[in-house]
């Protein structure tokens, strides 16, 4: 199923234990070697910037071919499906014969392709129902992951199947549109029990990252499924009344959006399981917004400063605590370096933090408070 | 590590057995850390706590009156100066690692707290009076010393953002696209003088050894700028847009050769797409000024772009393989 020699991808994982071997001490560098020559890797994937920078150079390209072609042909909707074909034939040839692996190449090829057949096919038909449109996405990308294994592919096509089931069941009437969440729920629970069983597969081993992200969107869209502002909106029939309108069994959909994130929190830390754990706190923001939405409890700048100092002193309490490791648990730094760690963005991240436009020298150091703090990120420990 | 795929490589003699035991021994005793989600908490209480105290000062000034505020400001600056220099070991003119995991965001408000309170003093009292270089000018030698001495990178960007404000422009790229500030001859100018001043200063630290890992930090303001004020020059001076093609071209093959012998990916992709930036400026600004009725400027344009972006990602490609010979995957 997979485009890409799976000896090969088999390969790098082997690379990448050793590396992590190597990295921890285990293993010296003559016998990395040794494993590299012994399970050779000869999948062209550059560096992440070159694959950024193939990326752009391969979309412009295509770009403009599609757009010099149709300047010579006039405005044509056929000529877009032919470009997608070609798009995908050099995708496949370049697999083939140049053996790119997530090299820039492949990723805009694939999207152009993907993108071109699908605005092709649309323009084509007068009007295009919803749920055709979600099909052919729900289509499109799922193919895309299956056979590049692409991960953002798999992402879009978890989203158009999702809004493939709301469109149907929104044609359904009344009936359909009340169970809008309830359906969701189950079709989340189902798809989280499906993808963190399907990576155990040796069959799906190059999925594993895509499956991964599924997870976080099963997650994610479970909470969405059962917030309240959500609920309340989702319902096409509902959307007429005013906000202060009763939801159906409003208790039960509240006390879900209180619930779920704590779970997640606490099943994370129950399991060890990061992909809970972070999806948990960041749902609990949500859950807060949720509140502030409909609640006005306090003045916000008070519930900032509550928030704030809850918020620091258990971190550094928790921090305190776990400097002795705990049940499994340390607050010490991992050894796998952090993603964001490896890379240079941090510089401009902060720069765009504290940014400000001065007009006059002086303003600059005048600012106030504001969003200040900010950046501190991965602070000098790259 | 994945004991299954190392216990496999011993099978086949490729590891030792010693090695294996040892694998076994740290995955058996590997911790869950909780480290990064705890930063993350403790980032996020700090950015709410000081922006609630921020505008519940902002709201209540009337009654709370300047002094308050600003001894309450002072006071937090100099506790966390204070903190940071009881637990800092010093000077260095290597990488410092301080033990303590809230010295580096105890330090950032410091630095935060330091630039509101200067802030306020000349936004309330007026205490430079006119003289704004002097009000950017005492803030940015403070972060300047704070980022040597204590070593934090992040109070170093604070630094240069500070020095481009002393210069007269904002540094953020973005802000600097936003404003669209192109035809500003000043800017222009003091942005590429900025620039080289940047990237000479990270190539002098790493070759005096004065804090070389800041050199990152440098090249990546400086290089930015430099070609963003460089390419503006270009599009706004449209009699001498030839030699600040010239110049740009000749600015982008010396800083790509220094980018290739220091094996940086992010700089060579970056140099090379600035360069190719400004030839596609003049390219398409030659076809614009051609005097014919039809679409022929049109389609050798797009036939430009064809040609020079395969062209282009087919150097990426040897070039990048080039230089992965040393790599690992």
């Amino acid at each position: 199923m997979i485009a890409h020699n799976p000896r090969s991808l088999d390969n790098r994982d082997i690379w990448q234990q050793a590396a992590g071997a190597l990295d921890n001490g285990v293993i010296a560098g003559e016998e990395y070697h040794r494993i590299r020559e012994a399970y050779p890797f000869e999948l062209y994937a550059p560096n992440v910037f070159i694959r950024i920078g193939l990326f752009l150079l391969t979309a412009l390209a295509v770009a403009c071919g599609v757009g010099l072609s149709e300047l010579i042909a006039g405005w044509n909707n056929g000529l877009l499906i032919l470009w997608s074909l070609i798009c995908y034939c050099s995708l496949e040839l370049f697999i083939r014969r140049k053996r790119i692996y997530r090299a820039g190449i492949d990723d805009a090829l694939l999207w152009m392709a993907t993108l071109l057949l699908f605005y092709g096919v649309i323009l084509l038909i007068p009007r295009v129902p919803d749920n055709l449109s979600s099909g052919l996405i729900l289509l499109l990308a799922t193919w895309g992951m299956l056979r590049y294994a692409d991960r953002v592919m798999a992402l879009v096509a978890y989203c158009a199947l999702m809004k493939l089931i709301f469109h149907f069941l929104v044609m359904h009437g009344p009936f359909g549109s009340a169970v809008i969440p309830i359906v969701f729920m189950a079709v989340s629970i189902v798809a989280y029990l499906l993808f963190t069983r399907l990576p155990a597969r040796e069959s799906l081993r190059h999925y594993r990252t895509c499956l991964l992200l599924l997870t976080v969107a099963a997650l994610l869209s479970f909470y969405l499924s059962v917030n309240y502002y959500v609920v309340q909106h989702i319902d096409p029939s509902m959307r007429v009344r005013d906000e202060s309108a009763p939801v159906a069994l409003g208790w039960l959909w509240w006390a879900f959006t209180g619930i779920v994130p704590v779970a997640y929190i606490g099943q994370g830390i129950r399991r060890k399981d990061a992909i809970l754990l972070w999806t948990g706190l960041v749902l609990t923001a949500c859950t807060v917004f949720t509140i502030r939405y409909y609640y006005h409890v306090l003045p916000a700048e008070v519930a900032m400063i509550i928030a704030g100092c809850i918020l620091v002193i258990g971190a550094y309490a928790f921090t305190r605590y776990l400097r002795i490791p705990r049940n499994g648990f340390t607050s010490d730094a991992p050894d796998e370096p952090h993603l964001l760690q490896k890379l240079p963005v941090e510089s401009l991240i902060m720069a765009e933090t504290f940014k400000s436009v001065p007009s006059q020298p002086s303003d600059q150091s005048g600012r106030f408070g504001g969003g200040s703090g900010g950046g501190a990120g991965a602070g000098g420990t790259y | 590590m994945r004991i299954a795929v190392l216990k496999k490589l011993h099978d086949e003699g490729l590891i030792s057995e010693s090695a294996l035991q040892q694998v076994e021994i740290l995955e058996s005793r590997r911790l869950f850390s909780l480290y990064w989600e705890l930063r993350l908490l403790l980032y996020l209480g700090v950015l709410l706590l000081t922006s609630g105290l921020g505008i519940l000062v902002y709201k209540h000034i009337d009654t709370i009156g300047h002094q308050a505020v600003l001894a309450f400001i002072a006071i937090i600056t100099a506790a966390c100066f204070y903190y940071c220099f009881r637990k800092s070991p010093g000077f260095s003119r290597k990488k410092v690692r301080v033990a303590d995991p809230f010295f580096d965001y105890i330090l950032l408000l410091g630095c935060l707290s330091l630039l509101i309170f200067l802030g306020y003093l000349q936004y309330q009292y007026d205490v430079f009076g006119d003289h704004y270089g002097t009000a950017t000018f005492v803030p940015m030698v403070i972060l300047f010393f704070t980022a040597y001495y204590f070593d934090h990178l992040g109070a170093l960007s604070l630094a240069i953002t500070n020095l481009a404000a002393w210069a007269g422009i904002a540094i953020t790229p973005l802000s600097i696209l936003k404003a669209g500030n192109f035809s500003d001859s000043h800017l222009i100018f003091t942005g590429i003088a900025l620039g080289a001043v940047l990237l000479t200063t990270g190539e002098l630290s790493l070759k005096r050894g004065l804090k070389p890992h800041f050199e990152m930090t440098y090249a990546n303001f400086g290089l930015h700028l430099f070609f963003i004020a460089g390419l503006a020059g270009l599009f706004t001076y449209d009699g001498t847009y030839v030699l600040w093609w010239l110049g740009l071209t000749l600015a982008a093959w010396f800083l790509y050769t220094q980018a290739f012998r220091r094996r940086s990916f992010y700089f060579i992709v970056a140099v090379i797409l600035y360069a190719y930036i400004a030839l596609s400026y003049v390219i398409v600004h030659l076809l614009s000024n051609m005097s014919t009725r039809d679409n022929t400027p049109a389609y050798l344009g797009l036939l430009y772009f064809i040609f020079s972006a395969g062209g282009l990602a087919i150097l990426f490609v040897r070039l990048s393989q080039k230089l992965k010979a040393h790599d690992r995957p």
